[in-house]
C-alpha cells in the first residue's frame, strides 16, 4: 500500500499493521531458528580433547623446564592440580608445528559462504537504503550524484 | 583533528527536515561517563578472570601475549570509530542504529542480531562460568559438599534480569562499583605477587629458555591464539547501547569508552604478566580461573579470597551489562518493526525495555545450562565462539560503516561529539585484524563459523521475504541529519 506525499510528490509506503497473532508467530519463528541452528550445533559439536591415556610419571621425569616443574610442584601442593592431571596437560601440550592443518577445500567453502552472505546483505541493504532516503528526503535533486559514482 | 566539543558547530547547507517523532514513552536519560565505563569495562573484565588464557592453550604464552597486543589494536580502533559515530547517533541499539543510517535496513537487522547474540551468548557463558566458579572456589576454600550449578545459573540470570527490569541507573551504578572492585583485585594481585620486581616471586625463565615453551605451535599458533585473545576486550563496544539513556551522549560515550579501553589494556597487561610468571603454561591454557589460581599459588589466603570475590563480581558485572545491551538491541529492532512491535515497549514506571529483557532470559538460561546438562564443560568454548563470531561480524560491518559515515556526511556537515584522528587508518586496521581473527576461528571452530553464518543468512532471507513489509520506509531514518551526500 502506498500514499503520495502532497509536498514532495513521493510515494510513501504504508506498512500493514501486524496482528498480535502474527507477532507471536514471528517471535516463535526467530526463536526456533535460533534454537534449532545454534542449540543443535552446540549439542552435536564434540570438542577435541585428548583421548589417549597417559601414564602418570613423577614431575622430575616430565619433559618440561625446571621452572615449570617447580611451578607444578607448588600448584600440586596448593591443591590446584593433581599429578595425573599435570601429566595429561603436559602430554596434551607437547610441541607440534602441525597442530593446525589447513584443509584448503574447507577454507574455500567457509569463506565462500561468508562471501555469499555478505554480498546478499550489502546488495539488498543498498537497494533498501535508496528507498528510505527517497521517502524521507524526497526525490533526489538533479545535482546529486550516486555514491557509487563518487567512488 | 581529535576533539570533544562542548557546543555544536555551525552546520552548512540547508536545514535538515525534522526527524519523525517517536510515539509513546522514552527511555530515561540518567547516565553519565562513569556508568558508561562501568557498562563497557564491566562486560569485558571477566575476560581477564577467565577465558583469555585459552589463547595460551592455542598458541603458547607468547602467542597469548601477541594476541593481547594485536587484538588490543583492533579494539582501540573499535573504540575510536564507535566514539565518533555514536557521539553523533545517540540512540539505543548503538551499531544497529548506525547501520540503519549508513548502510541500510537489512544490514541493520543483521547488526541487531549480531549484538543480541554476542551479548546473550556472553551472558550465558558468564552464568555458566559462575556456576563452575562456585564449585571450584568453594572446594578451594574448604567446602567439600555438592554445589547445584543449575541453581546458580538460573538465579544469577533471573536476579540480574530483575535488576535490569527495575531501572538502568541502579543497574549501571552497581556495575560501576563491582567492576571497580574487580579491577582493584587485579591491581592488588600484581602487588601481592611483587610484580614490580619480576625477579622476586615471578619466574619467566621457563618461557625464555626454549622456543617450545613460548611458541609451542609456531606462528600458526599465534594466529589461532587471536580467537581467544578477543576475550581480553570483547564487549567494550557495548557502551554504544546506552547512548539514548545518557544525559549527554556526546560527552559520556567517548569519555566512558576511551577510558574503558585504557583500563582494559592495563588489566590485560597485568593479567598476562602475573599469570605467565606464576603458572606453567600447560596448566594455564586450560584453567577455568587463572587469576584466582595465581592468587592461590602465592599461598596468601586473603589474596585468594579477594580474587575469588573479584572473579565472582566480574562474572556478575559482565552478565549484568550483557542483559542491558542485548535487551536494548532487541528493543530497538522491535521499535522499528524489524521484530514484532510488542518488543518495542517501554515500562511505564521504570522506563526500561522490559519485554525485551524478559524475552531473552530463557534463551540465555538454555545456553548456560547446556554444558552442565550434557556434562561437557568444553561446550563452553562453542558458546563463547558464538559470541566472538557475532562480534567479529559486527566489527567487519564497522569498516564500511565508518567509510560511508565520513563520505555521506563529511566533516562539518554534522555535529560530531568526537572526531577520531588518522581516518581511514583505524578502519583499515580494524578490517585487516578482524579478517585475521576470522581465519583464527576457522582453525579451531570451522563448523561453528559456517553454522553461524548460515543462521544469519537464513534470518536475512526471512527478514527480506516476510518481515520487511511491516517496516515503514522513511521513518527508519530517525536522526535530524541533512540528506546524505550522493543520494
Amino acid at each position: 500500500m502506498t500514499d503520495v506525499n502532497a509536498a514532495s510528490g513521493v510515494r510513501v509506503y504504508q506498512p500493514p499493521k501486524q496482528s498480535p497473532r502474527g507477532q507471536l508467530v514471528d517471535s516463535v519463528i526467530i526463536l526456533v531458528l535460533l534454537m534449532v541452528v545454534l542449540f543443535g550445533v552446540t549439542y552435536f559439536v564434540q570438542s577435541s580433547t585428548s583421548a589417549t591415556e597417559v601414564e602418570t610419571r613423577p614431575l622430575s621425569e616430565l619433559p618440561i623446564t625446571p621452572t615449570e616443574k617447580q611451578q607444578y610442584a607448588v600448584a600440586i601442593e596448593h591443591g590446584i592440580v593433581d599429578l595425573p592431571t599435570a601429566n595429561q596437560q603436559v602430554a596434551d601440550n607437547k610441541q607440534d608445528s602441525n597442530k593446525y592443518p589447513i584443509a584448503v577445500g574447507t577454507l574455500i567453502i567457509t569463506f565462500g559462504v561468508i562471501g555469499i552472505y555478505l554480498a546478499f546483505v550489502y546488495l539488498v541493504s543498498f537497494k533498501e537504503y535508496r528507498e528510505v532516503i527517497r521517502e524521507r528526503f524526497g526525490p533526489p535533486s538533479s545535482t546529486a550524484s550516486s555514491p557509487e559514482a563518487d567512488s | 583533528m581529535t576533539e570533544i566539543e562542548s557546543r555544536p558547530p555551525q552546520v552548512p547547507g540547508p536545514p535538515a527536515p525534522p526527524a519523525p517523532p517517536r510515539e509513546g514513552l522514552s527511555l530515561s536519560k540518567v547516565l553519565g561517563p562513569i556508568h558508561i565505563w562501568g557498562l563497557g569495562v564491566g562486560i569485558v573484565l571477566v575476560g581477564e578472570f577467565m577465558g583469555w588464557n585459552f589463547a595460551v592453550g592455542k598458541g603458547g604464552m607468547f602467542g597469548a601475549l601477541i594476541a593481547a597486543w594485536v587484538v588490543g589494536v583492533l579494539y582501540t580502533c573499535v573504540a575510536m570509530i564507535d566514539s565518533e559515530v555514536t557521539s553523533t547517533v545517540a540512540a539505543a541499539g548503538g551499531q544497529y542504529t548506525q547501520a540503519k543510517h549508513t548502510i541500510g535496513p537489512l544490514m541493520a537487522f543483521n547488526v541487531g542480531l549480531f549484538l543480541v547474540l554476542e551479548y546473550t551468548m556472553l551472558e550465558a557463558a558468564d552464568a555458566n562460568v559462575m556456576s563452575y566458579l562456585a564449585t571450584t572456589i568453594s572446594g578451594q576454600l574448604g567446602y567439600h559438599g555438592s554445589v547445584n550449578q543449575y541453581a546458580f545459573i538460573v538465579l544469577a540470570i533471573m536476579v540480574l534480569a530483575f535488576l535490569n527490569y527495575r531501572g538502568v541507573l541502579a543497574t549501571l551504578s552497581i556495575n560501576f562499583i563491582i567492576t571497580g572492585i574487580a579491577f582493584l583485585a587485579i591491581v592488588v594481585l600484581f602487588f601481592g605477587t611483587q610484580g614490580f620486581d619480576p625477579t622476586s616471586q615471578l619466574h619467566f625463565s621457563g618461557l625464555t629458555s626454549s622456543e617450545s615453551n613460548g611458541l609451542p605451535y609456531g606462528w600458526l599458533g599465534v594466529f589461532a591464539a587471536l580467537q581467544f585473545g578477543m576475550w581480553y576486550y570483547l564487549g567494550i563496544e557495548g557502551t554504544c547501547q546506552a547512548a539514548e539513556e545518557c544525559r549527554s551522549a556526546a560527552r559520556s560515550i567517548p569519555l566512558g569508552t576511551m577510558t574503558g579501553i585504557i583500563t582494559l589494556l592495563i588489566a590485560a597487561a597485568l593479567t598476562w604478566f602475573v599469570c605467565a610468571g606464576t603458572l606453567p603454561w600447560q596448566y594455564l591454557g586450560v584453567s577455568i580461573t587463572p587469576l584466582f589460581d595465581t592468587a592461590l599459588m602465592t599461598g596468601t589466603k586473603s589474596l585468594a579470597i579477594l580474587l575469588a570475590i573479584g572473579t565472582i563480581l566480574a562474572t556478575l558485572a559482565s552478565a549484568n551489562g550483557c542483559i542491558n545491551d542485548a535487551s536494548r538491541a532487541w528493543f530497538s529492532m522491535g521499535r522499528d518493526n524489524y521484530l514484532p512491535a510488542w518488543f518495542g515497549a517501554i515500562h511505564p514506571r521504570y522506563r526500561t525495555p522490559f519485554r525485551a529483557i524478559i524475552f531473552l532470559v530463557p534463551v540465555a538460561i538454555a545456553f548456560a545450562v547446556l554444558p552442565v546438562l550434557l556434562n561437557k564443560p568444553e561446550l563452553l568454548g562453542t558458546i563463547i565462539t558464538f559470541s566472538i563470531l557475532s562480534a567479529l561480524l559486527m566489527y567487519s560491518f564497522m569498516v564500511p560503516n565508518m567509510f560511508r559515515f565520513r563520505r555521506l556526511w563529511p566533516i562539518g556537515t554534522l555535529h560530531r561529539g568526537y572526531t577520531h584522528p588518522f581516518h581511514p587508518l583505524p578502519a583499515i586496521t580494524l578490517g585487516l585484524i578482524a579478517a585475521m581473527v576470522l581465519f583464527a576461528t576457522f582453525l579451531g571452530y570451522g563448523t561453528v563459523l559456517v553454522t553461524l553464518v548460515v543462521f544469519y543468512l537464513l534470518a536475512s532471507v526471512w527478514f527480506v521475504v516476510f518481515r520487511y513489509r511491516y517496516v515503514a520506509r522513511g521513518k527508519q531514518f530517525t536522526m535530524p541529519w541533512p540528506r546524505p551526500k550522493g543520494y
